[in-house]
């Protein structure tokens, strides 16, 4: 499902037109990066986590020339699906 | 901060604020996006956000594993799982704060440690080389080519270390007491390679000790060189030891360098090294500790003498009485007497020409001070403490001025004061005849003033 098969379910369900669906989406989404980078997590019922987590530096070897290269240490945004949706989707 | 959930009324709220929407219809929104995003995940197994990232359904397939607690095998359910991919535009902000920080290659990270820890031992051992080199001219050797098995040594050292520690705890603290005179003694040893044990060390403490000194102390050294040959008779060490200090014309005599050094093996020579330097420490501390018991001793000898060569002298009764104290001190008394006799003999000429015999007393003669204090032209000067007196007092009154002048007196009371501050009410000090304008006589009483202030 791309971006806009998804506008055009959510506006076939709401029955907004599909400009003003495609507007919200993109203020939404900017609203969940915004809470996001303030450290805070964002947890959806029925759905799952998203969450920015810190990952320490690692020292990982080239496994062709062995050499080893320190990886720095980053921030990723994770999400992590809730148990429900899990079931839902491990019903079949 | 990181913990702080937000849930997804306050999403909810935030977007209608922003957006001018009633709740309502933002409430209805976001349950359809999600609604739609779950949907498309169960339909097509991927949902693409724009601006955020993609959920994909991943299927993890059955597997067998042990169950931990019975050691049955079992097999795992395969399972569908969510796996989130953020875009490349959001990586990128999510991670700014480290964004700069670059992938480092790692140099081989275990070897540079050795490198670090080698680096410092060789370059005390170039110290250790151009000292000995210094020795080496003072002395008068021709020091033996370095060979390359030294180096080895060097680096082996790590290793053998912590096993002749308790072997070597000696002689690291002998040579940081004894400063230099201790070390040129065992640098020759340290020229022949199997010194290995003793050198570790020496190595160490040499960039502590001033090169500089050692020019000064040299004749020292070759005095005691002799007497590793004879490791018998340390004691008669002593005198001739302190005489190379008090009377420096002298050092010179006993000196036959070399002696049995090659004869002798090394670990002989590492013993004895060892017991040389103790001894040498102990002098040195005891010469210290105890100058009016030597200068004593020195000046039993001198009446001895005198009694021998001059019977028409009456006077050194006040020098025999402190003698007759003090010999009980010494513990040698009648070997070294005839050693030393020569030398107190030359020292003793021209003070007897003085025809002063109490000027000249005993006490005075092997003071280590080579111009010998004015003839008196009267007969000998004495004050008495009084109260709130000190010596320096007293140098300043009779010696125009010159405060440290009291060494002097000191020295030409070492019979009744046995310390340089022990003087006490009531007690008769000889005040010798000086010239106070000499400045030979004005820097060597401002150089012993400072090392009796450092003894105490």
């Amino acid at each position: 499902m791309t971006n806009k098969d998804l506008i055009n379910g959510i506006s076939s369900q709401t029955g907004m037109t599909k400009k003003q669906t495609g507007d919200l989406l993109d203020s939404t989404i900017s609203i969940m990066l915004d809470e996001l980078m303030q450290g805070k997590q964002i947890q959806i019922l029925e759905f799952g986590t998203f969450e920015i987590r810190q990952k320490n530096e690692r020292v990982s070897v080239n496994p062709i020339t062995q050499k080893r290269t320190i990886v720095p240490p980053k921030q990723q945004l994770s999400f992590k699906l809730s148990p429900t949706l899990k079931e839902k989707l491990n019903q079949r | 901060m990181k913990d702080e959930r937000i849930n997804i009324s306050y999403l909810k709220q935030r977007l209608a604020s922003e957006k001018g929407l009633s709740e309502k219809e933002a409430s209805t929104f976001i349950d359809a996006l999600f609604d739609q995003i779950i949907a498309g995940l169960q339909e097509d197994g991927q949902v693409r956000i724009s601006g955020l990232g993609t959920l994909r359904i991943q299927w993890n397939e059955p597997r067998k594993s042990v169950d931990v607690n019975t050691g049955n095998e079992i097999t795992i359910k395969g399972y569908n799982k969510v796996t989130f991919t953020p875009e490349s535009s959001v990586k990128e902000r999510v991670n700014q704060p480290y964004s700069e920080i670059p992938t480092t290659i790692v140099s081989e990270s275990s070897t540079p440690d050795n490198e670090e820890h080698f680096d410092p031992i060789q370059k005390l051992g170039e110290q250790a080389e151009s000292i000995m080199d210094i020795v080496a001219v003072i002395n008068g050797f021709e020091r033996k080519p370095f060979s390359v098995e030294r180096k080895d040594e060097i680096e082996s050292k790590p290793i053998e270390e912590p096993l002749q520690n308790s072997v070597e705890e000696e002689p690291i603290q002998e040579s940081i007491e004894e400063e230099p005179i201790q070390e040129s003694v065992e640098e020759e040893p340290v020229v022949e390679p199997v010194q290995e044990a003793e050198e570790t060390p020496e190595i160490k403490i040499e960039p502590i000790q001033e090169p500089t000194k050692e020019p000064e102390q040299e004749p020292i050294i070759s005095i005691s060189t002799p007497t590793a040959t004879s490791t018998t008779a340390p004691i008669t060490n002593q005198p001739s030891q302190n005489a190379s200090q008090i009377i420096p014309p002298r050092i010179n005599q006993p000196v036959d360098n070399n002696g049995g050094h090659d004869e002798n093996s090394h670990r002989g020579l590492i013993i004895t090294g060892i017991i040389i330097s103790t001894l040498l420490l102990l002098m040195i501390v005891a010469y210290f500790v105890f100058p009016q018991q030597i200068d004593n001793w020195f000046a039993d000898a001198i009446s001895k003498i005198r009694s021998l060569k001059t019977t028409e002298q009456v006077e050194p009764q006040t020098s025999t009485d402190s003698v007759s104290t003090s010999d009980t001190l010494v513990v040698t008394p009648t070997i070294e007497v005839d050693q030393q006799e020569p030398v107190v003999e030359q020292t003793n000429t021209e003070p007897i020409v003085a025809n002063e015999p109490e000027v000249v007393s005993s006490q005075e003669i092997p003071a280590p001070k080579p111009f010998a204090e004015e003839p008196s032209e009267d007969g000998p000067r004495y004050e008495t403490i009084g109260r709130g007196m000190t010596l320096a007092a007293i140098a300043r009154k009779y010696y125009h001025g010159q405060t440290d002048f009291w060494v002097y007196i000191y020295d030409a009371n070492r019979d009744i004061l046995k310390t340089p501050d022990g003087a006490e009410l009531g007690m008769k000090l000889r005040i010798p005849y000086l010239d106070d304008g000499d400045p030979d006589v004005i820097i060597e009483a401002q150089r012993r003033a400072k090392e009796y202030k450092k003894i105490q």
